[in-house]
């Protein structure tokens, strides 16, 4: 049988028109008109940063009234040059004064005390919690889907598949695909390092329908249709990475994976993609030993901080320099924040509650969720109790944000006391009602502690 | 009868070269067609058992790369490479990351042990030390006394050679000895424990009870704690003696500084460790984990004997069999296979080899688990996703190709990092995530691309010609049917309908197609042969082993 593309296309097999080929799950494919018609309110965008290894939220934004947090970080403590936030209690750390003006305006939230009960120590245990969204042990972790996976499919149930963007949800800088986006029921989404660098290469014309063809059959196992509809999702995308990366950049970023990130989800908001959830990396945090300098201004987390700092600066310049700030709330996480007690080793284990940076025009200014309790004797086994359930908090950027519903997402945990959003109440109002109408400075909220 | 029993010729199978195969494509880096027929032999119980033995009893230096004196002095093919600063030369004695990773490729590609690198690219896997914090210890401590770069990389491959040299036999001694590695020192850096006041620091008493041994959730909070002060004065107790600038001779080397260590008996697992002011703590704490009856996954209310198994034994176990059998294999609940090699693995025999000598002898575990019935199961073909390094490696090995030098554009070790894997380099210590999650647009685009310059730039026409001489003359360009069974049989090594069904009508439909633009044979053939190779080893199976 010879085939080409023109042949393909007649007989149905194009680039969209695919259905599993295991049978079992329905399978998604599409590279589509833009337009979305899902669910999705408007043209907002999520990006969400994770903050790889356990980012120390207490020498982020540092609480520097509090003697308790000199008492035990008698070398990493943060003395000096800080960027007061204006409540008489915290502070950015010195190396994150970029994001001041952003404060000043009001696009810049922080939520503190984040966490979730009985916290395990683990990196990759916490970071599944975080990633899942969901409780240790539960159906969702059974099943594979990540949290933003599982809002993608909620939100997108009955939408046709070749309505559905190829490039609604993407991972940029990570070295895998992320739980949070993966398993969705609906949806595969790629994950890319390089957008100028993405392509397929076939050699010869000839090969191309070939290719295609070999890639849509009915194939025996899960693990086959898998990397089926993966080299689908590739062939559907080659062409909106090229037009995003089209697209001039407005100015520099820093060199490191993050910055990358940053630059290339620039490009592709300016470019018109419709990505509606883009997740980056930047790893590093797992600072044991020798976290700063003898100056903590300096140093390996410092530097990290100050990578954060300089990459959001730069994207949310971009963002407003093109009209799109409105658009866009940006959320750190981390798999969770360090020990408060530094170590014998000049740096920090691993540790319970942190903050949470929220960031764009869905910010609603101001530090919520109550002052980190430092008080050796309020501490759990040393580390920071947690105020605020990290599931209410994505909650709250389902509900508020996307104004969609978040109860599916997290089915039996929603209806847990933790909760704090039950009947469309907003737990922590850092979501921002009438985005790009941000309003500075910082107004100080909070609803706990 | 149990899944680990050893598999009969003739009752559970045949011995033939699709068994052959998948034995290659785990216990090493696939097959080219002479191999296989080498390890099917006369196909009997015998042939069988030798082939297994011939891949598990492997000596600590090959005896085809490394000359018998350790690190550095190279014998065969890399003794003939250039030393200085060439392509060659760097991979020889490799300086900086990129040329560590070239290095390696080397060797997978031309070792005569396959199965010492299969069992290195695991370790390497499991004790992960990635370069750049290895970098940063060493700079901190000698910046100024030697060239950093090139320091770190010779203390990452002291411990690769570590790993392979040893890491298949006695686990235990694996374990003490991976602690004290300089590079593992500084990786997860227990150099500094108890350097300083305050509390002894954490970060290798975790991670060598969560990801090098026991598994998450196997110990307490307060077991973590206790074991770091155990570990505390574990360093290199005359780094810092670069001070002055002049860089110590054993700078690099272990050693117990009892000025560090925090005096007093500690408890773990609710057991006394005694005080010991020389370093003795440490192997008390690798006793007392090796024997920790597992609690995540429970094993409690398992029939006897599987009810008391320790958890390094129930987690190891599940590492082998997920890295060499079948990648869904579960770990809570464990899956049978699991209990059985757990089990296995914690026991002691009075025989000889293959039989296991000692509790934690991981070499009599893969001539148990390679030489089993389950390992032959059909369920467990093709039931892995290749990592990058096999991608490649098996990639010229099978072809027998002439492709190893670089690290930029082409070149191995850059080719593989855009596939997903930086050597040295793992996203964190836990390793490489392992299984469909090798699989995103982008790595599995740059897997698609590899082959096809492969294909295009290093299988020759030369080598194309030789097919119809080697092949007995049986390759004949017109005879398409017989060119795809060919290229079947080299690469794919099982029946592909299967696998890809309908994939067989469309390559002969490009067979065809080609034929019709071509009207040169010779530039006919080549055309052909390079496209099957390139579908073949785009297809979602070859993605797998």
């Amino acid at each position: 049988m010879k085939l080409t593309r023109r042949d393909f296309i007649k007989a149905g097999l194009g680039s969209f028109a695919y259905l599993s080929a295991a049978g079992t799950v329905p399978v998604w494919l599409a590279k589509s008109a833009h337009g979305l018609s899902s669910g999705f309110i408007d043209d907002r965008i999520l990006i969400l940063v994770q903050l790889g290894g356990g980012n120390d939220g207490l020498n982020t934004v540092i609480p520097y009234e509090d003697d308790n947090y000199y008492h035990a970080r008698p070398r990493l403590g943060v003395q000096n040059d800080y960027h007061v936030l204006g409540d008489g209690l915290n502070a950015l750390h010195p190396r994150m004064g970029g994001l001041m003006k952003w404060w000043e305006d009001g696009y810049l939230s922080v939520i503190q005390n984040v966490g979730y009960p009985n916290p395990n120590l683990s990196h990759f245990l916490s970071n599944d919690f975080y990633e899942y969204g969901a409780s240790p042990g539960s159906a969702q972790q059974a099943v594979g889907r990540g949290w933003a996976a599982r809002f993608f499919d909620n939100n997108c149930e009955g939408v046709p598949p070749e309505q559905i963007p190829a490039l609604s949800m993407l991972a940029l800088s990570t070295s895998e695909m992320p739980i949070t986006l993966a398993g969705s029921e609906l949806y595969l989404p790629p994950r890319v390092s390089d957008l100028s660098s993405f392509r397929i290469e076939t050699g010869n014309e000839l090969r191309a329908p070939y290719l295609t063809a070999l890639n849509r059959l009915n194939v025996p196992t899960s693990d086959l249709d898998f990397i089926q509809r993966v080299e689908n999702v590739a062939e559907a995308t080659v062409e909106e990475f090229m037009l995003a990366d089209n697209t001039p950049n407005l100015r520099d970023y820093p060199g490191g994976s993050l910055g990358e990130g940053f630059r290339n989800i620039s490009k592709l908001i300016r470019s018109g993609r419709d990505t509606k959830i883009y997740f980056v990396h930047q790893g590093g945090y797992d600072t044991h030993a020798e976290q700063s300098n003898d100056n903590p201004n300096y140093g390996e987390h410092p530097d990290l901080l100050s990578d954060l700092s300089v990459s959001l600066d730069r994207f949310l310049s971009d963002m407003k320099d093109s009209g799109n700030l409105g658009k866009v709330l940006i959320m750190t996480f981390s798999e969770f924040g360090r020990r408060v007690d530094e170590n014998s080793s000049h740096g920090t284990d691993h540790g319970g509650a942190n903050c949470c940076l929220v960031l764009g025009g869905g910010a609603n200014g101001g530090v919520h969720g109550g002052q980190p309790d430092l008080d050796p004797g309020r501490l759990e086994n040393g580390n920071l109790a947690h105020e605020v359930d990290f599931r209410t908090v994505y909650a709250n950027v389902i509900e508020d944000w996307f104004k969609a519903d978040a109860s599916a997402v997290f089915g039996a945990d929603y209806s847990d006391p933790i909760f704090g959003i039950q009947s469309g109440q907003t737990a922590v109002p850092f979501v921002n009602p009438n985005p790009g109408t941000n309003v500075g400075p910082g107004v100080v909220g909070g609803c706990a502690g | 009868m149990a899944l680990l029993d050893e598999y009969r010729v003739g009752e559970d199978g045949a011995w033939s070269d699709r068994e052959a195969a998948h034995l290659l494509r785990r216990a090493g880096f696939g097959g080219s067609i002479p191999e296989r027929e080498a390890a099917v032999g006369n196909g009997s119980q015998e042939a069988f058992r030798a082939a297994i033995a011939g891949l598990v009893d492997y000596l600590p230096d090959d005896p085809n790369l490394d000359a018998p004196s350790g690190v550095g002095v190279w014998g065969g093919p890399f003794a003939a490479l250039p030393d200085g600063d060439t392509d060659e030369g760097n991979t020889k004695n490799p300086t900086e990351i990129m040329w560590l990773s070239s290095h390696l490729f080397y060797r997978l590609r031309f070792t005569s042990q396959p199965l010492q690198e299969q069992f290195g690219q695991f370790l390497h896997d499991h004790f992960v030390s990635e370069f750049w914090k290895v970098y940063q210890g060493v700079e901190r401590f000698q910046g100024g006394c030697v060239d950093v770069r090139a320091k770190t990389a010779e203390l990452l491959l002291q411990q690769n050679t570590l790993l392979r040299r040893i890491g298949i036999d006695d686990f235990r001694e694996t374990l003490i000895q991976i602690s004290r590695d300089p590079a593992m020192l500084f990786y997860l850096d227990n150099v500094v424990n108890g350097a300083g006041a305050g509390r002894a620091q954490e970060n290798y008493a975790r991670e060598i009870m969560e990801l090098f041994s026991m598994g998450v959730d196997n110990y307490s909070e307060n077991d973590v704690r206790e074991i770091a002060k155990c570990f505390t004065g574990e360093t290199l107790p005359n780094i810092r003696d670069c001070d002055g600038g002049f860089g110590a001779p054993d700078a690099f080397e272990y050693g117990f500084r009892d000025g560090n260590h925090e005096p007093g008996e500690k408890v773990v697992f609710g057991q006394i460790v005694t005080e010991d002011m020389t370093g003795g703590e440490l192997p008390q704490v690798v006793d007392l984990i090796l024997s920790k009856v597992s609690v995540q996954p429970s094993v409690q209310g398992l029939p006897a004997p599987y009810n008391n198994l320790p958890a390094a034994a129930v987690y190891m176990s599940w590492k082998l069999l997920r890295w060499f059998v079948n990648q869904n294999v579960a770990l809570d609940p464990p899956a049978d296979a699991v209990l059985e090699l757990a089990d296995y693995m914690r026991g002691t025999d009075t025989g000889d080899f293959p039989q296991r000598r000692y509790p934690y002898d991981l070499r009599a575990c893969m001539y148990k688990l390679l030489s089993s019935r389950y390992f032959f199961g059909e369920a467990n073909y093709f039931s892995i996703v290749k990592t990058p390094a096999d991608f490649a490696a098996m990639l010229v090995r099978i072809l027998d190709i002439d492709y190893y030098r670089g690290i930029y554009g082409d070149g191995p070790a850059n080719r593989m990092e855009w596939m997903g894997m930086r050597l040295f380099d793992a996203p964190d210590v836990s390793g490489w995530r392992q299984g469909r999650r090798w699989i995103n647009a982008e790595y599995l685009a740059e897997r698609i691309n590899f082959v096809e310059r492969i294909t295009s730039w290093y299988v020759s026409d030369e080598w194309i010609d030789d097919l119809q001489v080697l092949n007995g003359g049986s390759l004949q360009p017109a005879d398409h049917a017989g060119i795809l069974d060919y290229f079947i049989d080299l690469l794919v090594q099982d029946d592909l309908e299967v696998w890809a069904p309908g994939s067989r009508t469309l390559l002969l439909g490009y067979m065809a197609e080609v034929a019709d633009r071509f009207d040169d044979t010779d530039r006919r053939f080549q055309v052909q042969v390079r496209g099957i190779m390139y579908f073949l080893m785009s297809l979602p199976v070859w993605q797998m082993k």
